[in-house]
């Protein structure tokens, strides 16, 4: 028999309390899952009709309709729904700390302190775990009727459950605090957006502070982990399922939120505890934590003010920074204390915690504005460097990495995996001529023989061939840029289906047999142990050999390009290519061109009418109005255009500035009629090198 | 036995209570008197468990009261603006206490429903504040506890309905050993039924004495002398706690037995003599003005 004031009775009572939140969530869930699932399910069907989709097809498109409506991670509002719930669960559960009469009520009655707040935090888990557990199955139960479910959806739904349960446990852990320690609604709610923006908005601050006053701050040094955001840690979670397609591959970042919530419930717990029942209907419970909070809150918002002005301004004012940080400090000092008081009078009160606001302020702007800690002058100590990771723009943009298991990763995060640059001399030189103002920009992770990593991102003139050479020349770099080098790397591609392997020439593309791959790679390797600074500078790439592979099962196929830049003294490559009949010298054959049609911009004319324009006409008139097109039909024009013409598609990364004439565009016209210019098997545009565009070019497009 | 020891309890800057002592004894009725303000609701609160004193200790049958479940197993407490579920009746607030209170007694709470004429079905919400005051009360008696606090739960209770709680708590009181405690402003609404009451007055206590030790230890005598050695003979000997003189008729408030101020005044040879019984009222601003109070202010209004 149930004992009267047995834990299962006091939830039962407690329950009775909350009714209305049961029905409210077991109405949205059924809304949102079994309705929703019926009416996404209801719309495909309509549009595979209209279509008039095969069979095949159709039943496909409805599978993919389900699926979307299942995962947690193609619908971004269901997040933001589940931090609602569990707020409007915490409130609603701990509301009766808001009133005297409540608080007497139910603090004078004998049942244990623990077991009430083990009762209705327990319920107010129950009541959003139960209905949304159940109309899922629902919603999943009406997916299978209509032939909307396979072994993949049930495994989209099921894991869609532990990110929506922890980040629902997680945002209402972390509300019941805010309840705890706050005596009303309207504070609470306040409190609730604070906990959950706080990491955020800070990180962001700090951020924005460290991109505004470094010269040579690099993003890479971002803290992109969040410690205390439940909804954060989720998306990071999900970004990472969906990154490597395994939900597994989120388990740290779930367990973090698991780890949150446990301690968000401790912190709960503690502050129920100490809560004195005075607080009901006070701005915040605890008095003590007043000033803290007051001055954790003032000094962001008046960094934030300061840095709003500093997007509006623009360039460095100070003053007007200063200014409106101090304004914020007052502004936001006096709001919390009205509210703490509910007392406009109050406003100007503990003006201590003002001032305090203020150093920390002054304190923090100072630090940055002057660069209190050496941020921008810092170098590396050579004896304390253990090596060195750099990466260039090119390298993050250009490729894409892989791991062993063929999932897609960052580059930083795969060039970090490798050795760093172990040449100490080189890396502190490139470090001592840092700039803002050069060509070539880098971010480099200086890795500290005690395990630290620093981040700096800076330029470095392009004429300091010598030094880039000793860094772009080194094994370490090209290992870590080529994934080829890697031999765990190469066998993951392998293990997958490679469907194709292409040379492109910039205008056309030939076919290789895949099983040439291997022969490739060690032609490529050994040639690339060659390569350095002033061959990438000073060659013209001559090709770019790419292959495809393919990955996942057969209905969720996802493909990756590899592509591996050719230049003329890649001898080992050109022979293999030469071999296999698809290199000839030439990017295209001339016999096969029809015409070829030069556009040269004229943008010096342009620059110079620009500046006589009046405003309204430097709006209408654009370079276009003194572009001039000439199409060349003679076989003398035509191959002498060809020797000048690079693909548009090839490096021009690490040219001089002027190597390639940003005015003259170039478009071939082939006999066949076939444009070539299908974006899967070649182009048909690109620039002038310089040094080879005819003498009679300029006269035949020059602007009349 | 409810001790109060010393207790304390402020509220950011204001002082409710300022080191009061109270003992509330077993089955008797205890009465705590004050003005707005004076710390009742505060003393109670505290004695329900509700909020801690900042100082001093109380202890309920020698548990200590805040946070201690066991002893609020022993008290229920009736707070001024008693609260009841939202859209809640008489029959579902019962089921609540039922699960909380082990020994609520649901035979006897109807049948007083049924005696105080409260509709069971009817929301709580519906009935008047009398009407709710009257609930809370039936709740608390009902409960089992052995300590009922109520906090202003008299006042506004109509002549019929206080009657009727008086003669319930006089029940309880002898079949189960029940002890209210009854927190008021206004005197006159407990005279006819306290044992024992306590005056509070900004945050202190004025005074905690028995009632019938208090009427038994004060007596009001007015009396003719015949001479005014008579009457300086008759003043020798008496504790005198206030004089009135209109013409020859002295009025005095002396303390001590009635036996003992007859005898001594049957030794003094009077023209008119009479001993007068003193109201809990004019006994309370006797006591109290010796303190330099002025109680009519204070309790009175």
């Amino acid at each position: 028999m149930m004992s009267k004031n047995s834990f299962l009775v006091n939830m039962k009572e407690n329950n009775k309390r909350r009714i209305w939140l049961w029905i409210l969530s077991g109405l949205f869930w059924f809304l949102y899952y079994p309705i929703g699932m019926m009416m996404s399910i209801g719309r495909q069907q309509t549009i595979n009709e209209v279509r008039g989709f095969s069979e095949a097809v159709a039943k496909e498109r409805i599978l993919l309709a389900a699926r979307e409506w299942l995962s947690v991670a193609s619908n971004g509002g269901h997040l933001v729904i589940v931090s609602l719930i569990a707020a409007v669960c915490a409130i609603q559960g701990f509301s009766y700390l808001y009133y005297r009469q409540k608080v007497d009520f139910y603090h004078s009655i004998p049942v244990k302190k623990s077991r009430r707040f083990a009762v209705i935090y327990l319920n107010g888990i129950l009541v959003f775990l139960l209905p949304y557990v159940l109309n899922l199955a629902v919603a999943m139960a009406v997916a299978g009727i209509n032939g909307a479910m396979n072994r993949d959806n049930v495994g989209i739904a099921l894991a869609g459950l532990p990110f929506t349960i922890l980040l629902f446990l997680g945002n209402y852990s972390l509300t019941v605090i805010a309840v705890m320690m706050t005596g009303n609604l309207v504070i609470t709610i306040f409190a609730t957006l604070i906990f959950v923006l706080y990491e955020p908005v800070v990180y962001s601050l700090l951020e924005t502070f460290r991109q505004s006053f470094y010269d040579y701050y690099s993003y890479q040094s971002a803290n992109r982990t969040f410690y205390l955001s439940p909804i954060g840690k989720t998306m990071e979670g999900i970004g990472r399922a969906m990154e490597t397609s395994m939900w597994t591959a989120a388990l740290p970042q779930l367990l973090a939120v698991a780890g949150m919530t446990v301690l968000f419930t401790a912190i709960a717990w503690f502050c129920y505890w100490k809560r004195p029942a005075e607080a009901a209907g006070k701005a915040m419970a605890f008095a003590k934590t007043k000033s803290v909070v007051k001055v954790m809150l003032v000094v962001p918002a008046a960094l934030g003010v300061g840095c709003v002005i500093k997007d509006i301004i623009g360039e460095t004012p100070y003053a007007m920074m200063a200014f409106g940080m101090v304004m914020a400090v007052v502004i936001g000092s006096c709001v919390i204390e009205v509210i703490y008081e509910m007392d406009i009078r109050a406003a100007f009160r503990k003006k201590r915690q003002m001032l305090i606001a203020g150093v920390f302020v002054a304190a923090i702007f100072l630090t940055f504005c002057f660069d209190l800690t050496g941020f921008d002058r810092w170098t590396p100590d050579p004896a304390k460097l253990e090596d060195a990771v750099v990466i260039f723009s090119e390298d993050m943009y250009q490729h894409g990495y892989v791991d062993k298991d063929f999932k897609v990763i960052d580059v930083t995060e795969y060039f970090l995996s490798k050795p760093g640059i172990s040449d100490i001399e080189a890396i502190c030189e490139l470090s001592e001529k840092k700039s803002t103002e050069e060509r070539i920009w880098c971010e480099v992770a200086y890795r500290m023989k005690s395990g630290k990593v620093i981040w700096r991102s800076f330029s470095v003139s392009e004429e300091e061939d010598e030094l880039w050479n000793l860094i772009m020349g080194s094994r370490e770099y090209k290992e870590a840029k080529c994934q080829l080098y890697d031999e765990e790397i190469y066998a993951g591609m392998k293990r997958n289906r490679i469907t194709e392997l292409i040379f492109d020439t910039g205008f056309r593309e030939e076919n290789l047999p895949v099983k040439d791959l291997d022969e490739f790679r060690e032609a490529y390797l050994k040639d690339l142990q060659k390569a350095d600074y002033s061959m990438l500078r000073e060659e013209f790439m001559c090709g770019r050999v790419s292959f495809t592979v393919e990955s996942g099962p057969k209905d969720r196929t996802v493909s990756r390009r590899f592509k591996y830049d050719i230049y003329p003294s890649y001898a080992n490559t050109l022979a293999f290519l030469e071999k296999k009949g698809v290199y000839d010298g030439n990017y295209l054959d001339a016999e096969k061109v029809a015409s070829v049609s030069v556009t040269n911009y004229h943008s010096d004319i342009y620059e110079k009418m620009f500046e006589s324009m009046s405003p309204e006409e430097q709006l209408s008139i654009g370079s276009r109005e003194y572009a001039v097109t000439k199409n060349f039909y003679e076989e003398g024009q035509i191959r002498e255009l060809l020797q000048a013409v690079y693909p548009s598609g090839f490096d021009q990364w690490w040219k001089p500035e002027g190597v390639i004439d940003a005015d003259y565009e170039v478009i071939v016209q082939y006999k066949d009629g076939s444009t070539h210019s299908s974006y899967y098997r070649g182009s048909n545009d690109g620039g002038l090198i310089t040094e080879r565009i005819p003498a009679w070019l300029e006269k035949e497009t020059a602007y009349e | 036995m409810i001790e109060v020891t010393n207790i304390s309890k402020s509220f950011e800057n204001i002082q409710a209570v300022d080191r009061v002592s109270v003992t509330v004894k077993e089955n008797t009725l205890f009465g705590l008197i004050g003005t707005n303000g004076a710390g009742k609701s505060t003393v109670l609160r505290m004695i329900a468990g509700v909020l801690k004193a900042d100082d001093g200790g109380i202890t309920i049958d020698g548990i200590p009261a805040f946070d201690n479940i066991e002893a609020k197993k022993k008290v229920f407490f009736i707070a001024d603006e008693p609260y009841f579920f939202a859209n809640a009746n008489a029959v579902e607030m019962e089921k609540y206490f039922s699960t909380v209170y082990e020994e609520f007694h649901r035979e006897d709470f109807y049948s007083y429903l049924e005696k105080f004429g409260l509709d069971k079905k009817r929301k709580v919400n519906t009935f008047s504040k009398g009407m709710k005051k009257q609930l809370a009360l039936l709740c608390g008696i009902c409960s089992g506890t052995k300590y009922l606090l109520c906090d202003e739960t008299f006042d506004g209770l109509d002549p019929v309905m206080r009657q009727g709680i008086k003669s319930i708590f006089a029940q309880e009181m002898e079949s189960r050993g029940l002890t209210p405690v009854i927190a008021s402003h206004n005197l006159r609404e407990l005279e006819d039924i306290c044992d024992h009451v306590g005056l509070l007055h900004k945050g202190g206590v004025l005074l905690s004495k028995d009632l019938e030790d208090m009427k038994c230890n004060i007596q009001k005598i007015q009396c003719v002398f015949r001479t005014q050695e008579d009457a300086a003979k008759a003043m020798e000997g008496l504790e005198i706690v206030k004089q009135e003189e209109r013409g020859s008729l002295y009025t005095l408030t002396v303390r001590g037995g009635r036996e003992e101020a007859v005898a001594h005044f049957a030794t003094v040879d009077t023209v008119f003599f009479e001993a007068l019984p003193l109201s809990l009222e004019e006994i309370f601003i006797s006591e109290t003005e010796v303190a330099g109070y002025d109680v009519k202010k204070l309790i009175l209004g």
